[in-house]
């Protein structure tokens, strides 16, 4: 057991940051590092090997497709910056050098195999922004950067000036960039706390990792192509199409569409949803799809299908883990099932950015219906075709994760 | 797992270099050897010389002792020279079946061994034969198939199914997916990858499959409670029933000297010894040589 020496918290030995409070476990707290209760679930991490993000982590390498979803949730506290980390480094790739280009925008894709393009993407250490427009109120301002660090157009991480390329997305950063903060096509705006930039446009925002935001992608009314061909923001994201969805945007309502993509349109889900049959969602770093169990069909001949006792499964969630390929499957038993990283029905105890109680599938007079528990990260539901959203809408596309202003 | 000594091969599908013998890539788990080494039935104790075909006698020698042959009524008089019994549920012997002639089919239907009430045979389900004074068992292309229970451990085919308790599982090395971008260069954004030896699949009476364990060991013990994987609303299984291993790219199956013993679905047709036993749908029967 290790004890952390801020809560006191007894720790597994492996456990690389505290699981009570997030903090790392082999060094002293960070300055700065304080706690935040979402961020708890991103701190767990049980997975052997994993290499905490020297420094204090920042510049959003997402913990995963999924990583992206620590967006400001209904539940969660404000998002913040600084003492964000251990999500990057997961899987097993996070013993590899992190010198490969990121695939993603926003850098390491825990859970990618080590060999594949993608191995890489950890930003080097960095300090924490100085002030990324958009930190919600309530937080203390995190502490200055290094001089002369620049701001990653594509991602608005915080680039050392000594790098060509932004170490978060890979962007180029030599080509004429201001020394100082460029803050995008946000709004400039000083560490001051408290202070929300006007967003008196359409647009969507990237929401990084921590919590904060990055770059933002302007929207017009009408049709909006969103892709890896339409824009920086997501031109460095190997998991976007380059034709990926399509948002059509009638005053303050809109519609995500997904243009046959090869990973789908999620969209953070805020109130219960029916599941159907075959309906794909997201916690955390898991891909599941919901299925239904259905009862045995007569055979031509009469026979019966030999197999297991069904003690009453009537469902299943199957981990997706490739194009055609599934792993785990839990079947569905009983009028509720909680899924979770410790103490639900269906637990992913080495899923960092599950939740100790995340979502729950509950079977409610012959439909099936998906509740978020208040999860830190949210509970994502794949857009089958389309789908209405509205202002503040969180939407993941790729491995991003956007908030819509639609206001 | 120092590899025996001899030549590597190339995984046809990954190109990853593989001791020779191996069965599977440990790499993507692609089958590494012809399928004549797999498709056989699972081995069982010896495994039988390659039968010769079937040669129609009309007197077959006699395997027991004279004196205790059931004769049989009619012309062409042939010896039993093996017999089912029936283990009823409460593991005493019930009805035996004299194997006296030559084929002797079994099934739901009209079948000289016939179990009328049993849903999960097929009318026609498999055939007791003797093939050159060897009792065979052939799986006539039934829906659930023969099983015949292991003596000790056996390799196993990738997608095997073995019977454990009640439990119906599915055994194959786990897949490894492919970190490849489609044709647009997108990458597919599915779950953390997490290592992972074996792939069980249950399923599910009725045919949809219920969990699927993919544990990250090379060997997983499988019985009521205390083992990697449990199941202990079973009340066929054992404490500590079975193990799966993959070792060197060979799946084996190994009884861990379980009260109900471990089954092995058949590929096809297998040789049957004196004591063992074959499942057929719901109906355990035991093999006596006489």
């Amino acid at each position: 057991m290790t004890v952390c020496n801020r809560c006191s918290k007894e720790n597994q030995d492996h456990y690389k940051f505290c699981l009570g409070c997030g903090a790392e476990l082999t060094a002293a707290p960070k300055p700065g590092g304080g706690d935040v209760g979402m961020m708890k679930t991103m701190m767990a991490d049980p997975i052997p090997g994993f290499v905490p993000q020297a420094g204090p982590p920042m510049g959003g390498p997402m913990g995963g497709p999924m990583g992206g979803p620590m967006g400001p949730g209904p539940m969660a506290p404000p998002p913040m910056g600084p003492p964000m980390g251990p999500g990057p480094g997961r899987g097993p790739s996070a013993a590899m050098p992190q010198s490969a280009p990121p695939r993603g925008n926003t850098g390491a894709m825990p859970g990618m195999p080590p060999s594949g393009p993608l191995g890489g993407g950890m930003p080097p250490p960095m300090g924490p922004p100085p002030g990324v427009p958009g930190f919600s109120p309530g937080f203390a301002p995190p502490p200055a950067a290094a001089a002369g660090m620049r701001r990653c157009p594509s991602c608005s991480s915080d680039v050392p000036p000594s790098f060509r390329f932004c170490g978060t997305c890979g962007f180029r950063m030599d080509e004429g960039s201001a020394p100082m903060p460029m803050p995008m096509p946000m709004a400039p705006s000083g560490p001051a706390m408290g202070v929300q930039p006007q967003r008196a446009r359409l647009s969507m925002t990237l929401i990084r990792p921590d919590g904060s935001e990055g770059g933002t992608h302007d929207l017009r009314p009408g049709e909006n192509k969103l892709g890896r061909s339409f824009g920086p923001v997501f031109e460095n994201d190997g998991y976007l199409s380059p034709i990926h969805a399509q948002l059509d945007i009638r005053g303050s309502n809109a519609v995500v569409r997904d243009l046959d993509s090869l990973n789908g349109v999620f969209v953070k889900m805020t109130q219960e949803e029916e599941l159907t049959n075959g309906q794909i969602l997201r916690i955390g770093q898991e891909l599941l799809r919901f299925e239904l169990i259905a009862a045995p069909e007569p055979t031509a001949d009469g026979t019966e299908l030999m197999g297991s006792p069904n003690p009453g499964y009537w469902g299943k969630l199957t981990v997706i883990i490739g194009r055609d390929i599934t792993g785990a499957a839990f079947p569905l038993l009983g009028d509720t099932c909680t899924l979770g990283r410790e103490r639900g029905d269906i637990n992913f105890p080495d899923d960092g950015y599950v939740s100790g109680l995340h979502a729950r599938v509950i079977l409610r007079e012959g439909r099936v219906v998906l509740v978020d528990l208040g999860s830190s990260n949210g509970t994502f539901i794949k857009v089958n075709g389309e789908r209405a959203v509205g202002h503040e809408s969180f939407v993941l596309l790729g491995q991003q994760l956007f908030r819509l202003n639609l206001a | 797992m120092p590899p025996p000594s001899t030549e590597e091969t190339e995984c046809g599908k990954c190109g990853m270099r593989v001791a020779g013998g191996t069965r599977f890539c440990p790499n993507c788990g692609a089958r590494l050897t012809v399928m004549e080494r797999f498709d056989v039935d699972t081995q069982v104790g010896p495994r039988p010389s390659k039968p010769p075909p079937v040669v129609p006698t009309s007197t077959p020698a006699p395997a027991g002792k004279a004196g205790r042959n059931t004769l049989f009524f009619g012309g062409a008089v042939q010896s039993a020279r093996a017999k089912l019994t029936l283990i009823r549920g409460d593991g005493e012997d019930g009805v035996s079946f004299m194997l006296a002639g030559q084929e002797h089919s079994a099934g739901r239907g009209e079948c000289p061994i016939s179990f009328p009430d049993d849903p999960f045979l097929s009318p026609t389900h498999a055939n007791f034969l003797y093939r050159d004074s060897q009792l065979v068992v052939r799986d006539e292309q039934s829906l659930n198939g023969v099983f015949v229970r292991i003596s000790g451990g056996a390799d196993l085919a990738s997608g095997a199914t073995v019977l454990v308790g009640e439990q119906v599982l599915t055994v194959r090395p786990a897949p490894v997916p492919e970190d490849v971008p489609d044709v647009q260069g997108t990458y597919f954004s599915a779950s953390v990858q997490r290592p992972a030896s074996l792939e069980i699949r249950q399923n599910l009476r009725g045919g949809e499959p219920g969990w699927v364990f993919r544990p990250e060991g090379a060997v997983v013990t499988i019985g009521r409670e205390g083992n990697d994987i449990n199941f202990p609303e079973d009340p066929f299984i054992s404490g500590h029933h079975a193990e799966l291993r993959l070792a060197n790219g060979v799946l084996s199956v190994t009884d861990l000297g379980s009260r109900n013993g471990t089954f092995i679905r058949i590929n096809g047709e297998r040789a049957l010894r004196h004591g063992d036993y074959v499942f057929l749908g719901q109906q355990l029967l035991r093999v006596e040589i006489v």
